[in-house]
């Protein structure tokens, strides 16, 4: 039974590069996108069972942080940042981390990282591994 | 045990300072009633009062507890019992509040219970007040008593509904009233009053207030609820019921209900909702545990009945009877109830309009009681008392059920886990997960949160921050064993718990930096967590660095002083750049500087994106910043990205720009195309420009700006993980690389070039004439030798900058001792001070230098011997000496002080095996009098050496610089045989000095070849002793790492260890102390032997 991803990802293509690569995790499965934070968590209350969520920072309407801060509340599901800006011991890895992200995760080359899998992959999927399985 | 005692009175001391502010704060707040939030600051007082009442009874001062605990009970008939506040408790209070703030400093300073005379007439007032506030005769005072008995035994038995105040006077404010006095028939005031005055604020907890009074005809089947906040009335006698008839009529049903009364129905409805919500949450759980749920359904059920009885409400009164008459089976009655109670609350106060339903009683407000009973049940517990199971059971099920309402997930999982609890640590920890998540919830509703006079981040912050010493002591712990790797996984669990504690108690007291800190290495730790691997050095080093500076800005904060919060700032700048170090690039700021990049890209770089902008600066490409609109468009989304994966460029990185709602990205790209070409390139892909834009060129500097070393050492020894690569190291290795690869391209070339047939071509072109092939062949020839020269050259070249290169390295590793200093010496003050002495340090031989590592083991070592020494109670030392010295082979601390003599001790032990492990000694001396000195010996492995390599027969070695005396070439007639000395070679150094002459074995071993001409010798000295060693060749100053001797290799004599020599020679590196040791003393002599 594979677990079931919710990607929020202000950049089109950036939701591509994460959905193709879950598509090479047999163990993950893509239910849902969105756009940014209040479309994320409009959906929460509609799409059952989210598993995980990948979370990008800096998006329009509502941010990561802003949606991390209203979904820990009332989700189980673990949140994983993936964002350029949540580089190791940065501050915006540290203000996720205090509200409540389970995981974060750099991308490699920015916003769009077309070289996500390659440079980051291995790293993602072993983090998302290990917060399914906590 | 003192030390404990001594924690325990200024524990008691500060507690109590803070229960009295509080105290005193909620009384000026109360005023003399009439404030909004009266309730809220009820409980605020209750709360301090039960706090310092607590902490005297665990003391043992039963005087100062007596008055703590009539000053609760005062307040507890305010807030429990329907009382009304007056401006007589208010004073009463605050009557209490100075003398218990005298009794607080006569014990924190006597540390013994008061004299109870100057108290007696504190104690007097609120006796009083309590027996005419709840009718009950004042136990202690038989001057009153009798009389209020004699008057009329009935009107002493309690009725909190009731006005309980006596208003003989038709005055519109009764609470201004003259006090009457004492002996005044208090109990007969009721009687004058006709008509129920109803309370113009009636207390929310109308419940309990209804408690005392028993049933008119009590039930059979119903076994009464025991009230443990009120005493029990007398049974056979009816509780009077004043505010609604004449005693002479107590049975009676009063003509007026209280329920016809708008703010008694108000309460019961906010009663009988509660109570709904309760049983509902009951029913869910029924199944799961039916012995354990029935008790509890019917004891709301039996609370609720009574106050419907109370109020006049039969209907209710009947339902509710009639449940509990039932016979305990399933859970159908309780269906039923539920169903019947719906309908009966429809019935009561008709259907809630729509818009009422949505704000009905807000999170808070509905946690809020429960909140705080958990948390003086975790106060409880830790004052060595045992809650009742099924009280916390019910205050969880209150916070879970409104968690459930409001879809808290996580609120009600931490709830969940409070019952099962069972010792005051668990009970505390899971009490501190509950606030974080309410915390989380505050962070989304602040305003709610603050009208309800509830703030678990505050609770949360002020736990963290009153034991953040030991939480800090507890994390350096976890940080040790980690290294060990033995449960990596609990260990790293365990410090991002521990971390987080002391972000809120940085939150406590506003240290902003400090939290985030705090946030940035777990952070760090957790993906090394997740990566299943140990924390590198560097990393280790600067959460050690965090600990001991939270722990001074704490103490500083305790102590009254303004904590210096500076080097929070340095290490929270390497902690963000500690990826950065570790990758062993430049650092993202480097990058942001050389490229002058504009301020989107700020602090966004990875190291991925610095490593290849790193690249693409030594290649020399340009940089541009090209802004694509591109979200919105697939296909020129896929033909962009497509192009930068391309060879014409390479995409740095790139950051989104928010244009309104519209998402537009500006990348950061390296292109050997020139503006022009660029232009045409992205032009090739959006044609209409619109698109994709060239906003800006950025051309590199040439050498990044040098940052600003740090003054004083504190700050240098917190910077020491910023000691990365720099620059121009990135540089040199380029440099390294490049050359090492046209040497690699040469050697093939001339690998592949075969010089014989070469030479048989030639001499076949040439007829096999020499004479005629003589030019060609030289040419030929002279041709190879050129380019094998040219790579003798470069190979010069390469070994010169692998030479720079490593003493950079070297470099970058050494300290000077006195960077621990500092550090060392805030440590053992405070350490000092928080065991109430005043413990001073100094040092000397901070010059010297150390490799990192060493310097971090001595630190560490250093500073649990401190630990150990200040533990000594009353002969801990009030003054510590450390002396640094070290030669080439170890670095030496003597650690003197003047406290009592070392015995065996756990502490010293793990001290002796730390330094054992790490191959050195510790030995400890009894100074004469009063006074220990410890010799901490460590041996220098990785240390920095700057060495002069010699070769002997092609064999390296190393002599360090500061042994060597002198480099002589000395006359034949400066050697000598000494016949005294077993016709030993000796040179001649001076006027009227010999040295023995020691050989360095070549590359058999043993002595030199006997054709070995050796006419250069070095002269190194140790221990006022030296030695002349002859070697063939000097090749050089170097500084080099040296590493120990390891298998085999620790058997050579007089050697040190082994250094890996620029150019890639190994190098021994020789112990000048070993060679003198074995030697006579350097003297004067006047008699030799010419050889």
């Amino acid at each position: 039974m594979p677990y079931n991803v919710m990607i929020v990802d202000d950049a089109a293509m950036m939701r591509l590069y994460i959905a193709s690569f879950i598509k090479t995790l047999p163990d993950f499965k893509v239910v849902a996108q969105a756009a940014n934070g209040q479309e994320a968590l409009d959906k929460l209350s509609t799409v059952q069972d989210v598993d995980l969520i990948l979370l990008d920072i800096e998006m329009p309407v509502m941010d990561g942080l802003e949606f991390l801060r209203h979904a820990k509340l009332k989700t189980r599901a673990k949140i994983c940042m993936l964002s350029s800006v949540a580089v190791s011991g940065s501050a915006h890895a540290a203000k996720a981390r205090e509200l409540g992200a389970d995981g974060v995760v750099a991308k490699p080359s920015g916003t769009v990282s077309h070289d996500l899998e390659e440079k980051t992959g291995d790293e993602l999927a072993r983090t998302m591994r290990s917060l399914c399985a906590a | 045990m003192s030390d404990e005692m001594d924690e325990i009175w200024a524990l008691y001391a500060d507690d109590g300072a803070q229960s009295l502010d509080a105290m005193e704060s909620a009384l000026i707040a109360l005023g003399n009633g009439g404030s909004a939030d009266a309730d809220a600051h009820v409980s605020a007082l209750f709360r301090a009062v039960h706090t310092f009442k607590g902490n005297s009874r665990v003391l043992g001062l039963a005087v100062v507890e007596s008055r703590a605990h009539y000053a609760e009970d005062l307040i507890g008939l305010v807030r429990d019992q329907g009382v009304p506040w007056d401006a007589e408790i208010k004073d009463i209070l605050l009557l209490g509040a100075d003398t218990l703030r005298g009794m607080l400093e006569e014990t924190a300073s006597s540390r013994a219970d008061v004299d109870p005379g100057p108290s007696e007439d504190l104690l007097h007032r609120l006796k009083d007040k309590i027996a005419r506030a709840s009718g009950t005769p004042a136990p202690a005072d038989p001057v009153e008593q009798a009389p209020a008995q004699a008057a009329d035994p009935v009107s002493a038995a309690p009725d909190p509904v009731a006005e309980p105040e006596p208003a003989p006077s038709p005055e519109p404010e009764p609470e201004a009233a003259p006090e009457p006095p004492a002996a005044a028939p208090v109990a007969a005031e009721p009687e004058t009053q006709p008509e129920p005055q109803p309370e113009p604020a009636p207390k929310k907890r109308a419940r309990k207030a209804a408690d005392p009074a028993p049933e008119p005809a009590p039930e059979p089947a119903v076994t009464p609820e025991p009230v443990a906040a009120a005493p029990e009335p007398v049974p056979e006698q009816p509780a009077p019921e004043p505010a609604r008839a004449p005693k002479s009529s107590a049975p009676a049903r009063p003509e007026k209900r209280l329920a016809d009364d708008p703010a008694y129905r108000e309460i019961f409805r906010g009663m009988a909702a509660d109570a709904t919500r309760k049983l509902t949450d009951h029913l869910a759980n029924f199944a799961s545990d039916p012995d354990e749920i029935r008790p509890r359904a019917r004891r709301e059920a039996d609370n609720l009945a009574h106050a419907a009885g109370q109020m006049g409400l039969d209907d209710w009164s009947d339902v509710l009877k009639a449940y509990l008459a039932a016979p305990e089976q399933g859970s159908e009655p309780l269906a039923a109830l539920l169903l019947a109670l719906s309908e009966l609350t429809e019935a009561t106060f008709g259907a809630p309009p729509a818009a009422e339903v949505a704000p009905e009683i807000g999170f808070f407000d509905q946690i809020r009681e429960a909140l705080s009973d958990i948390a003086a049940y975790g106060t409880g517990f830790f004052c060595g008392e045992t809650p009742d199971p099924a009280a916390i059971a019910d205050r969880v099920s209150t916070i879970r059920s409104a968690a459930q309402g409001s879809g808290y997930v996580r609120v009600d999982e931490a709830a969940a886990r409070i019952p099962a609890a069972t010792n005051a640590q668990d009970f505390h920890a899971a009490e501190l997960r509950l606030y974080e998540e309410l915390a989380g919830v505050e962070a989304v509703m602040p305003e709610a949160a603050r009208a309800s006079g509830v703030s678990p981040r505050e609770m949360l912050q002020s736990w963290c921050a009153e034991h953040v010493f030991s939480t800090l002591s507890e994390l350096e712990a976890v940080l040790e064993r980690l290294k060990d790797a033995v449960d990596l996984d609990s260990d790293y669990i365990r410090l991002d718990r521990l971390m987080r504690l002391v972000h809120h108690a940085c939150g406590h007291h506003r240290i902003e930096t400090a939290g985030q800190l705090a946030m940035s290495l777990i952070d760090l730790f957790s993906r090394l967590h997740t990566r299943g691997v140990i924390p590198d050095p560097i990393l280790s080093h600067v959460a050690r660095g965090f600990i001991d500076t939270v722990e001074l800005v704490f103490d500083a904060i305790t102590q009254g002083q303004t904590p210096d919060t500076a080097s929070l700032e340095k290490l929270f700048e390497e902690a963000s750049n500690l990826c950065f170090v570790q990758d062993g690039v430049m650092t993202a700021s480097a990058v942001e500087r050389r490229l002058g990049l504009p301020k989107e890209f700020h602090r966004v770089l990875s190291p991925e994106s610095v490593r290849s902008a790193s690249e693409a600066i030594e290649q020399g490409l340009r940089f541009f910043i090209v802004r694509a609109d591109i979200n919105n468009d697939e296909k020129l989304a896929e033909a962009f990205i497509g192009w930068l994966s391309s060879d014409s460029v390479r995409s740095i990185t790139n950051v989104t720009i928010f244009d309104g709602d519209n998402t537009l990205f500006d990348f950061l790209l390296a292109s050997a195309l020139d503006e022009a070409g660029m232009g045409e390139a992205l032009a090739s892909i959006d044609s209409t420009a619109r698109y994709l834009k060239l906003t800006r060129m950025l051309v590199p500097t040439t050498a990044d700006v040098p940052e600003t070393a740090p003054a004083d050492p504190e700050a240098a020894l917190a910077q020491i993980p910023q000691a990365g690569i720099s620059a121009e190291m990135v540089e040199q290795i380029g440099e390294i690389a490049a050359s090492q690869s046209m040497i690699s391209h040469m050697l093939t070339e001339l690998s592949e070039d075969d010089l014989f047939d070469s030479v048989e071509a030639v001499m076949r072109s040439m007829g096999n004439d020499w004479r005629r092939a003589r030019t060609p062949l030289r040419a030929l020839l002279t041709g190879f030798t050129t380019r094998l020269q040219e790579l003798a050259q470069l190979e010069t070249q390469l070994v010169g900058q692998i030479t720079r290169l490593q003493e950079e390295t070297v470099e970058i590793r050494s300290r000077r001792i006195e960077t621990i200093f500092r550090p060392l010496e805030a440590f053992v003050q405070t350490y000092s001070r928080r065991n109430r002495r005043e413990a001073t340090t100094s040092f000397a031989g901070g010059e010297l230098t150390l490799d990192l590592t060493i310097l971090e083991n001595l630190r560490r070592i250093l500073r649990n011997l401190a630990v150990a020494r200040l533990e000594l109670g009353a002969d801990a030392p009030r003054s510590l000496h450390i002396s640094f010295h070290r030669d080439e082979e170890r670095v030496l601390a003597i650690f003197q002080d003047d406290g009592a003599a070392a015995e065996v001790s756990p502490a010293l032990e793990d001290l002796r095996a730390t330094v054992t492990r790490l191959g050195g000694d510790l030995r400890e001396v009894a100074l004469p009098g009063m006074g220990m000195r410890f010799h901490i010996s460590l041996p220098l492995a990785m240390v920095v050496l700057e060495g002069m390599v010699v070769g002997v027969e092609g064999v390296r070695y190393v002599v360090p610089v500061d042994s060597i005396r002198m480099i002589l070439q000395p006359e034949a007639d400066r050697r000598l045989r000494v016949s005294a000395a077993e016709g030993r070679e000796m040179l001649r150094i001076g006027e009227d000095e010999i040295v023995a002459v020691h050989s360095l074995p070549g590359p058999r071993g043993g002595a030199p070849s006997k054709g070995s001409r050796r006419n250069v010798y070095v002269v190194v000295g140790a221990q006022g002793r030296s030695v002349a060693v002859p070697v063939d060749e000097l090749i050089g100053q170097q500084l080099v790492l040296l590493r120990p001797l390891k298998g085999v290799l620790s058997g050579l004599q007089n050697m040190t260890g082994i250094a890996l020599l620029a150019g890639g020679d190994v190098g021994m590196v020789v112990s000048a102390n070993m060679l003198c040791a074995a030697q006579a003393p350097t003297h004067a002599v006047s008699t030799s032997l010419r050889m």
